[in-house]
């Protein structure tokens, strides 16, 4: 509480007033004789109680009385910071923040919240006072100024808001606060704002702490936020398409998971989902059921590609309030055919003691007459040839090199496989036998490289160590979940390096600048023995991946590759390293797309068909550094695939999808009460720091309701003493 | 009506206070009028010749026209009328709040003893003056002095010394006191009693009835101070018990209407009690003057007899 006179609760002192006439009038006592004695005895015994019950209620009303009277020409009034609306009519400084993002896209029927959201400024434009100077950003995940300093010509303002687009962006207004508040911070003379006009989508709120952080540091400029739209709308959108089991390959029929989610307070039910490949007619329908309210649900389409090469693949459901996540692009590239490598140390050892004999019917598992047509082929290497290899141009592109129980590797071997791994290259490793953990771990080079600590091989005769079965969580292994795929639980190891996962690898080069690439990501465990210890493990290094097993390829040590489940699995490990690569087929909006050319390539011009276009447009030349050729795009607003053709004989040089991100589509408001409380700031803190203090105003104030309870206690004052004194009258 | 000097000082000498009521009896003009105290049937006995100072009103204007000669009727029951004047002295007697009404210069409270005793001077002059018979009979506790009868003018000053003397004590025992001058009284006549009533009301009553029973015609001059009618007190007081040591401090303003009506209820009591006694019962305020209170008093009597 605080009082907006507070000099006038001195007054309190007039509080003794009516305690000292009380106790003044019993302090003079006069004196006189008196005859009738016993009638004044009667009357004082009978009444005694009585009046002193009187005299103090009297006593309390005239004290209350005046107490009250005190505090109101105090004016007590309850104080705090500025909210909205409370902002005062005259000029201000405004930064107005406009949320473009894809969730405003949604449609009511009449019109976009986007659209709503304009109109909004436009009126709240109108209302500004003669004086005000306004700033105008688009914000998404990324803060776009069109008026980047309040300026005072509103009608350039108006103008600039006729030519705003919607983007497919996501949302986070976090950045965009902050700057508008720092451009705010030199303004002087005049109220600060910010005015944020979005549909409140809590995803967009998330980072409460930087919100606290942007309204204790700004606490005298105000930030007012105004919701467009209804709230919490439903929303069914696809959050995601990828490609299930192995490698994509033409002429093969490719397994194609779509998962949908049900962002709404109801169930959803017959969920059409079709799939179609290079915008063709759909190739593939299917059906969910049910989505639970909140849950996804993902259905599988089978689509048989028919070549190798790039090739699009669209998903689509049926048309809601928000059209941009009704359909996903994903881009894949098929291979034609591509080349393992197996290196193994001894190749003259008959087939089947050979240590990648099988890889490599796990990679190809079809007869040997039709090997040469099957889209992968394995290449038996030796360790000495392996770097020679490596450089050889054949091979640079192998989908996978798979080391077999191979012993110390020579400096250059190292070199190369790191190579060819931060090119993007999976790397498999298999110890057996002739692998010393101490030859190892003395090369350091290989020994970083590999995702976890190998200790001396235990050996387990009688009692070997299973694989765990159950509750598993790795794509690559989540397909045995399912009792009817079979069991892991038979796969059992009597001899291997326990393995030690790695926390911290090294930083490698070739880092990636493109956001849809990960770099430097700890190691992750995809196959666990029973006792929890993991016995299959991987991480990405580079642009390529590192996978590293426990025991041998071959049934020495283990029964992995005689159990049924061996080529599957070596399949699904497969497409779990291509997805890797394919993921960088995939941007989000606005995010830039490179692609690595040969060399043959530099200076030519590009262009590049984008979503919905008739013809394509001219982005520019290919460019080439010290690392090499590559092209550089970064006009990716819209959703959807992205063609780069040369713009002379209209060759296709890459391909990649624009995806919206999954978390844009859930619609669900926060609360305005979530939000004020973030951007409210308790004053006390700061003023201790000495920071600029909240500008305070009069939330409400008092002292009208306590005349009102004087001028109650003065009447009832009035008439009981009126009533008592009567009584006491003759 | 001439002012009354009431003098405080003047009442403890019976002289003053003789010349005091015959002042106020005179200015009533009294002896002008018929005998006020005429309660019983008088008839004519005989003549006696006539001495200068006689009642002209008992001439016998008949023998004066037939001898030329003054002539003075005697009735029967002439010389049986006494009346006993009963004053009583209790320490509640000597309280006095405020100068008598009318005075211009009176420095000392008015007590209600001090009221009593004019009163009764001027009750026995009024009654020697019609040649009547009074006696004087002083009380607290008990009959402190009695004064027989007499209708002698000539004893007037010796009552109005023995009036003026009598300070009177603490207590107060009416009732007994009343059973003594009854049995002093002797033959009925009227007994006028001076009191404040601020003592057993029950002796009182049965003091008063006795008298009555006897035969006696009752007065009672229920002698009050305006404080003690009023209770006019503000801030606090203490109160200081005349008839013992009892103190009380509280603030009157808060108890006034209670002890009003348990005042108001006392009087009502023995103004009923007197009614009851075919007893006259007057109440005397000591602010208001003593002629005022007697010519009320009087008027009545007057007023009663022509009835």
């Amino acid at each position: 509480m605080n009082f907006l006179a507070p000099i006038m609760l001195a007054g309190l002192a007039a509080l003794s007033i009516p305690v000292l006439l009380h106790l003044m009038n019993r302090v003079r006592v006069k004196k006189t004789p008196w005859a009738a004695m016993k009638f004044l005895q009667t009357s004082v015994k009978r009444n005694r109680s009585r009046v002193r019950l009187q005299d103090i209620l009297l006593l309390l009303i005239r004290c209350a009385l005046v107490a009250l009277a005190v505090l109101a020409f105090a004016r007590p009034a309850l104080k705090g910071p500025a909210t909205q609306g409370e902002a005062g009519d005259g000029p201000v400084a405004a930064v107005v923040l406009l949320d473009n993002s894809a969730s405003m896209g949604r449609f009511d029927g009449s019109e976009t919240c986007f659209d709503k959201a304009r109109h909004a400024v436009h009126a709240w434009l109108e209302e500004r006072g003669q004086g005000s100077m306004v700033a105008l950003h688009l914000v998404s995940n990324r803060t776009e100024s069109l008026m980047a300093k309040p300026e005072p010509n509103l009608a350039l303002l108006r103008g600039l808001l006729q030519k705003v687009a919607l983007s497919d962006r996501s949302t986070d207004l976090v950045d965009g606060i902050r700057l508008a508040c720092e451009s705010l911070r030199e303004v002087q003379g005049l109220p600060r704002e910010v005015h944020v006009f979005t549909d409140g989508q809590a995803s967009a709120w998330a980072k409460e702490e930087d919100l606290k952080r942007i309204a204790e540091t700004f606490p005298e400029i105000r930030i007012i936020p105004t919701w467009i739209g209804e709230q919490s709308p439903a929303n069914v959108a696809i959050i995601d398409v990828r490609v299930e089991g192995g490698l994509p390959a033409a002429r093969q029929t490719c397994r194609l998971v779509v998962e949908v989610a049900n962002y709404s307070d109801e169930p959803v039910r017959d969920v059409k989902v079709s799939l179609a490949l290079n915008a063709r007619a759909p190739d593939a329908q299917a059906v969910i059921g049910q989505i639970e309210p909140g849950r996804s649900q993902a259905v599988a389409l089978m689509v048989n590609l028919p070549e190798a090469g790039l090739h699009e693949i669209t998903a689509v459901i049926g048309p809601d309030a928000l059209p941009v996540d009704n359909q996903r692009t994903l881009v894949i590239n098929v291979a034609a055919q591509t080349d393992v490598l197996l290196v193994e140390e001894d190749h003259a050892a008959p087939a089947m003691d050979r240590d990648g004999y099988f890889l490599a019917n796990a990679l190809v598992p079809t007869a040997r007459e039709n090997a040469a047509r099957y889209y992968l082929g394995a290449t038996f290497i030796s360790p000495a040839t392996l770097a020679d290899e490596l450089a050889n141009q054949n091979h640079q592109s192998a989908q996978a090199v798979f080391l077999s129980n191979v012993g110390a590797l020579s400096d250059s071997a190292v070199a190369a496989l790191r190579d060819y791994v931060n090119q993007g290259g999976s790397l498999m490793v298999f110890p057996g036998p002739r692998t010393t953990v101490a030859d190892w771990q003395s090369h350091e080079a290989w020994w970083d490289m590999l995702p976890a600590e190998l200790a001396e091989p235990v050996i387990l005769k009688d009692n070997p160590l299973a694989w765990q079965s159950t509750g598993l969580t790795h794509p690559v292994t989540v397909l045995w979940n399912d009792a009817a795929q079979g069991s892991l639980s038979a796969i059992r190891f009597h001899q291997y390096f326990p393995l030690k996962l790695k926390s911290q690898p090294q930083a490698f080069e070739g880092a990636a600048e493109e956001k849809n690439i990960s770099a430097g990501a700890d190691a992750q465990v995809i196959s666990r023995f029973v006792d929890g210890s993991p016995s299959v493990v991987e991480w990405q290094l580079g642009k390529g991946h590192v996978v590293l097993f426990s025991s041998t390829a071959t049934p020495e040590w283990n029964n992995l590759p005689l159990h049924p489940a061996f080529v599957p699995y070596l399949q699904r490990l497969m497409g779990h390293l291509n997805r890797s690569h394919a993921a960088r087929l995939a941007v989000s909006p606005g995010s830039p797309f490179r692609l690595a050319l040969e060399a043959m390539w530099q200076g030519k011009e590009v262009k590049v068909m984008k979503p919905g276009a008739q013809s394509p447009v001219s982005i520019g030349q290919v460019l080439g550094d010290e690392s090499g050729t590559f092209l550089r795009f970064s006009d990716t607003e819209k959703t959807g695939p992205y063609r780069l053709l040369t713009a002379e004989e209209n060759e296709l040089l890459g391909m990649f999808a624009v995806q919206m991100d999954p978390r844009e589509s859930n619609l669900q408001r926060v609360s305005t009460e979530a939000v004020q409380a973030l951007l409210e700031v308790d004053p006390q803190p700061l003023a201790e720091s000495g920071a600029a203090t909240l500008p305070q105003v009069v939330k409400q104030e008092f002292w009208t309701p306590l005349l009102w309870l004087v001028a109650a206690l003065f009447v009832v004052e009035g008439l009981l003493a009126h009533r008592f004194s009567r009584a006491k009258a003759a | 009506m001439s002012r009354e000097l009431l003098d405080a000082g003047a009442v403890s000498h019976g002289e003053a206070l003789g010349l005091m009521a015959r002042r106020i009896v005179e200015g009533y003009r009294v002896g002008e009028h018929r005998s006020p105290f005429h309660g019983f049937a008088i008839e004519f006995a005989q003549h006696r010749e006539y001495a200068p100072g006689d009642d002209m009103r008992h001439l016998d204007w008949k023998v004066l026209g037939r001898s030329d000669k003054y002539f003075i009727k005697q009735y029967e029951q002439d010389t049986n009328l006494v009346v006993h004047l009963v004053v009583d002295g209790s320490a509640s007697m000597n309280y006095g709040s405020s100068p008598a009404a009318g005075s211009d210069d009176a420095q000392e409270a008015v007590s209600k003893l001090h009221y009593a005793k004019i009163l009764t001077a001027c009750l026995a002059y009024v009654v020697l003056q019609q040649r009547d018979a009074v006696a004087l009979a002083l009380v607290d506790s008990e009959l402190r002095e009695y004064l027989r009868r007499s209708d002698n003018m000539q004893r007037l000053p010796l009552f109005l010394d023995r009036l003026a003397a009598f300070t009177g004590s603490k207590e107060t025992k009416l009732g007994d006191a009343l059973d003594q001058v009854a049995a002093a009284a002797g033959r009925r006549g009227i007994v006028v009693v001076l009191s404040d009533g601020f003592d057993d009301e029950a002796a009182l009553v049965r003091g008063l009835e006795k008298l009555s029973f006897l035969g006696h015609e009752v007065v009672f001059f229920h002698v009050l101070d305006p404080f003690e009618l009023t209770f006019p007190f503000d801030g606090t007081w203490r109160f200081q018990d005349l008839e013992s040591s009892d103190e009380l401090q509280t603030t009157p303003a808060d108890f006034r209407a209670a002890y009003l009506e348990n005042f108001s209820a006392f009087c009502q009591r023995l103004r009923t009690a007197c009614e009851r006694l075919h007893a006259h019962y007057v109440l005397c305020d000591t602010s208001r003057s003593v002629a005022e209170t007697l010519s009320g008093y009087l008027a009545l009597r007057q007023s009663l007899k022509r009835k």
